[in-house]
């Protein structure tokens, strides 16, 4: 047995302590834990409900926007406002939304997981044939991390530098309407506190055209985003193009110039069924192998809410029901996927309740499993009860949908709303097991189409932003509103489900006869898919996802322990947040 | 009164002015040497000016050559995530012009901490941590420290871990703690970035259950930052803002690289950034001397009656603004919140009750007629009184530690 301890796991939010055994060459347990507690809950109890968006804000640096909705949306559900909140305030929170989405997944894929797929570990993988050399040399001259000796370079890969001038567009962007980013204030209970001039619209046009510059120069190129998406996205799209589309693309020269774009590299190449089984190419790395589940109902299932604002006056905060009340709409798809056909079914929040079985934190009554509308929660109060090798091992707790874990996010959503590119590419890996000497299998769900739905998901959420930018967003005028006065109401409680770009998130909210803040509970997409086990010592996904795999993607290769990419390969697709995960602001 | 006091980071001498000394090239540009970029570079913002004169900058800092060390500690990464949004065009043209590394940053390294049964798996072209130790042990560069450090549960800092590593042949927990006070044994300078780290800031509001400090202070005191739980006394620089302007950053690491004296002022902020009220050159002030003061959110003018802190917050937002200029909290109808200021955020909150309600201003209605006429004159008197009653009072910096009462309003 070996023990390896990933600790910190660097390129996300910090404070993320991975662990996993390992038997004859196979993860056969594994520990995610979140090592830092952050106690919000004296902080919030007490104050004005208005404040809580600037505080709630104040989580997560990456997820400041979304936190913002979700927080605004608890206390509109509170005074009663959700459904006066006017349509352009709502315009406004879906673009601030939507590029908070984009910069999400952009850091992700380019400052945390495609960069593993440089280390040098691929070179000498890669290196035995002439494809696999200039594979090699793409995925070091795009991917790599500035300081990080891969085997060809130690600058930052061209794809490195081109996302990191994105994300700061996509900053300057924000900027606009909501006054900095991150952190900006303009999302206020009742709308926004913006007022769009002709100058602003003007500059988000055109910072948005850049960012789709971007996206396009990366992702889609030589297609434009409209026609990649209407080729793969929309209404019911060929499902041979992609094979016809990889099929075409020059093999000799694998640069971004000849349609090698990053999308479609990591299509081809991050995938042993699409580069060996359907173009019969040596050379690949099979993350589709990688990073999935056992497919069973009760040990996963894949959640959403509704995400974006139908552009009209008010909103649904909770009506999980109202299948149209959202752009995303909300969803839940159980772990063996048997009803990919149908469609998703309806969540209900209610079914969501927190287990502290694994985690460092007691409940005080005598429930077990408790709704994150009430209840109190204890943190372990000695430095001897902090123990990453005891029964209890996080500061994450475990949320569970009608008692099942569920992985949130793109892949998730994408799931969830039955979106044709990744459906199709799920039913291709399905379909080519047979290709599979026995006991080695494709999994529908893994590292690879993780990683896909987030770069699908990107370009999808681009388009959206689009029709909100160009046609919905006007000029300020006397006759436009974007912020109606909320009454706040004493002895009360109020809550707001959404997504954020790491998935689903949650913010429950109770006032007192005075109206301060009487309890305040936050369940966020990483407290979910990094949760420990649960009282019935259930694997949170992350966990779960890692049973069963070897230190590579292909196999234990000599001194891979200490090198151990599948490990990195399946915690970076989760794009994890532990900011976001151990806020544990809940009121007594 | 307030006073800007004079601090060195290093052991050079003040510079002179900056415009008596030109470079010999005949270039016209001023010479670096040991003057301070910040003073120079605080009204072109450090994008423009980082561009304008890469040349001359790389010229100043070619034998500085400075590592850094990252450390994050509680916080929501929003420092960092500002920190990628400087540059021109970009940070990594920004951290090229100033000519350092960014050696240990745990969100954006290559490397991570990988153990491998009680043993350190690999070296520091692969593992983090001893990366970490290698840097720490060879000393001599920067440590900027983002986030709080907690200090609990009773003083053993496990509410912060942030990576494991090997004693005694077992493995064990890094506090934030214990790593802050082996990297800043051997640091050449110190800057926390971030009201969390120089303060303590939302990490340590409303009595934070985790015993959060700032590196240095926490709230406005000296005495309970971590360094004088540690027993530590190293100077630190500290750039606050929730989160700070990426400029601030980048140019006070550029001073700091080169070892140039920063002036800073009583809460060792630079001088440079921290020493007007957002007020005085808001975008909305024509609103507030003509007493137009919005009642709701949203109409416009100016946010004073809505709860606006600019007038007791000291930054240069207003004239810097935002994200490349973009724009700026009270310019797009958000209250200025203080995030600046070491006692952010439970002297400033509720952030939408008006300053007198909070009591700030020691009984002064500045609602009333002669106010309104006079415009900012009338604060513009009483503003540093305004501004202790505020950030608290420095005064007794000197004596020994007592017990303040909470400045939560
Ligand atoms: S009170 Fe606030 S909004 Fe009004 S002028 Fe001063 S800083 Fe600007
Ligand atoms: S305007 Fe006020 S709240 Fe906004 S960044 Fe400046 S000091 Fe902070």
């Amino acid at each position: 047995m070996v023990r390896i301890v990933i600790d910190p796991v660097t390129r996300t939010t910090g404070g993320l302590r991975f662990a996993a055994e390992m038997r004859d060459g196979s993860v056969v347990d594994a520990r995610c834990s979140g090592t830092t507690y952050r106690g919000f809950e004296q902080m919030l109890v007490g104050r004005d409900p208005m404040d809580v968006v600037y505080y709630t804000q104040r989580i997560c640096g990456m997820c400041s926007t979304p936190h913002a909705i979700a927080a605004a949306g608890a206390v509109e559900s509170l005074c009663e406002a959700s459904g006066e909140v006017p349509k352009d305030a709502l315009v406004i929170r879906n673009i601030l939304n939507g590029l908070a989405w984009i910069r999400s997944h952009v850091e992700n894929l380019y400052l945390s997981f495609l960069p593993d797929l440089a280390d040098p570990f691929y070179w000498e993988l890669l290196k035995f044939s002439d494809t696999g050399t200039a594979l090699y040399g793409e995925l070091a001259s795009r991917f790599n991390v500035p300081g990080y000796a891969s085997a060809v370079m130690t600058a930052p890969g061209s794809a490195y530098a081109d996302a990191v001038r994105c994300v700061k567009l996509i900053g300057e962007t924000e900027a606009i309407l909501s006054g900095r980013s991150p952190h900006g204030p303009a999302i206020v209970p009742g709308g926004v506190t913006a007022r769009p001039t002709a100058s602003d619209l003007s500059r988000l046009k055109s910072n948005y055209a850049a960012i789709v510059d971007f996206l396009e120069r990366r992702l889609t190129a030589p297609l434009s985003l409209d026609q990649w998406l209407a080729n793969t996205h929309a209404g019911t799209p060929d499902p041979n193009y992609i094979l016809d589309h990889v099929n075409a693309l020059p093999l000799k020269d694998l640069s971004a110039g000849k349609g090698w774009n990053d999308m479609m590299l990591f299509t081809v190449f991050g995938s042993r069924m699409m580069s060996s089984d359907f173009l019969a190419l040596p050379v690949y790395i099979e993350l589709d192998t990688l990073g999935g589940y056992p497919l069973l109902d009760q040990l996963i299932g894949f959640l959403n809410h509704g995400a974006f604002y139908r552009v009209r006056d008010g909103y649904a905060p909770l009506d999980a029901a109202q299948a149209d009340a959202y752009q995303v709409a909300p969803g839940f798809t159980a772990g063996s996927l048997q009803n990919l056909f149908a469609s998703a079914e309806s969540p209900d929040p209610a079914r969501i309740a927190e287990q502290v079985g694994s985690s460092f934190y007691t409940y005080s009554g005598a429930g077990l499993a408790v709704p994150p509308a009430g209840g109190e929660t204890i943190p372990a109060g000695s430095a001897a009860d902090i123990d990453y090798a005891g029964q209890k091992y996080s500061f994450v707790k475990a949320p569970r949908y009608g008692g099942v874990p569920c992985e949130v996010g793109p892949m998730a959503r994408m799931i969830n709303s039955r979106e044709p590119f990744i459906f199709n590419i799920m039913k291709m890996l399905h379909d080519s097991n047979s290709r599979f000497a026995a006991g080695k299998r494709y999994t529908m769900t893994s590292v690879y189409t993780r990683a896909l739905s987030r770069m699908q998901e990107t370009l999808v959420v681009a388009r959206w932003l689009g029709d909100w930018i160009n046609n919905d967003l006007e000029v300020h005028d006397s006759a436009r509103r974007y912020c109606v006065p909320v009454t706040l109401k004493s002895g009360r409680a109020g809550a707001c489900l959404t997504e954020a770009p790491r998935g689903m998130l949650g913010h429950w909210i109770r006032v007192d006869h005075n109206s301060r803040i009487a309890g305040y509970q936050i369940v966020s997409p990483t407290t979910w898919n990094a949760s420990p086990r649960d009282n019935e010592t259930r694997y949170g996904p992350m966990e779960l996802s890692t049973i069963g795999i070897k230190t590579t993607p292909r196999g234990n290769m000599p001194g891979s322990e200490a090198n151990p990419l599948s490990l990195y390969h399946i915690i970076r697709s989760f794009d994890p947040c532990v900011s976001c995960a151990v806020h544990t602001i809940r009121g007594k | 009164m307030y006073t800007i006091s004079k601090t060195m980071v290093t052991g050079f001498a003040l510079g002179d002015g900056m415009d008596t000394e030109r470079q010999k090239d005949g270039s016209g540009l001023p010479a670096f040497g040991r003057r301070t970029f910040l003073t120079m570079a605080a009204a072109a913002g450090a994008a423009v000016f980082l561009a304008s004169h890469a040349p001359a900058v790389a010229a100043a800092v070619a034998d500085a050559d400075k590592k850094i060390l990252w450390l994050r500690g509680a916080g929501c990464g929003g420092c960092t995530a500002s920190f990628l949004n400087g540059g021109n065009p970009d940070i990594l043209a920004a951290i090229e012009n100033i000519r350092i590394e960014l050696s240990y940053h745990d969100g954006l390294m290559g490397q991570q901490g990988i153990f491998i049964d009680e043993k350190q798996g690999n070296t520091e072209r692969f593992n983090s941590i001893a990366r970490m130790d290698n840097l720490i042990n060879a000393g001599g560069y920067l440590l900027v420290v983002e986030g709080a450090i907690p200090n609990g549960p009773d003083g053993s800092g496990k509410y912060g871990v942030i990576g494991s590593r090997i004693r005694n042949g077992q493995i064990e927990s890094l506090t934030m703690k214990t790593a802050f006070r082996d990297a800043a044994e051997n640091a050449d300078a110190i800057l926390a970035i971030g009201t969390c780290a120089a303060f303590g800031g939302i990490s340590a509001a409303g009595g934070s259950a985790t015993d959060a400090r700032g590196v240095a202070y926490t709230g406005s005191s000296r005495f309970k930052g971590i360094m004088g739980e540690l027993g530590m006394k190293k100077d630190v620089i500290n750039v606050p803002g929730c989160p700070p302007h990426p400029d601030w950053l980048l140019l006070t690491i550029a001073d700091m690289v080169t070892g140039a004296p920063i002036e800073t002022d009583d809460y060792r902020r630079p001088a440079a950034f921290f020493r007007e009220a957002v007020h005085t050159s808001c975008p909305r002030r024509g609103y507030y001397d003509d007493a137009r003061r919005d009642g709701s959110l949203a109409e416009g003018r100016c946010l004073y009656n809505l709860g606006c802190k600019g007038p007791v917050a000291y930054a240069d937002c207003p004239v810097r603004r935002w994200n490349a200029g973009a724009s700026m909290c009270t310019q797009t109808g958000g209250p200025c919140i203080a995030c600046v200021e070491p006692e952010f955020p439970d002297a400033f909150s509720p952030f939408f009750s008006r300053i007198e309600d909070r009591n700030l201003l020691g009984g002064i209605n500045i609602d009333t007629g002669a106010k309104i006429i006079l415009g900012g004159a009338v604060l513009g008197a009483g503003i540093h009184a305004v501004k202790r009653i505020a950030i608290g009072d420095s005064d007794r910096e000197e004596e020994p530690p007592k017990e303040k009462g909470k400045r939560g309003l």
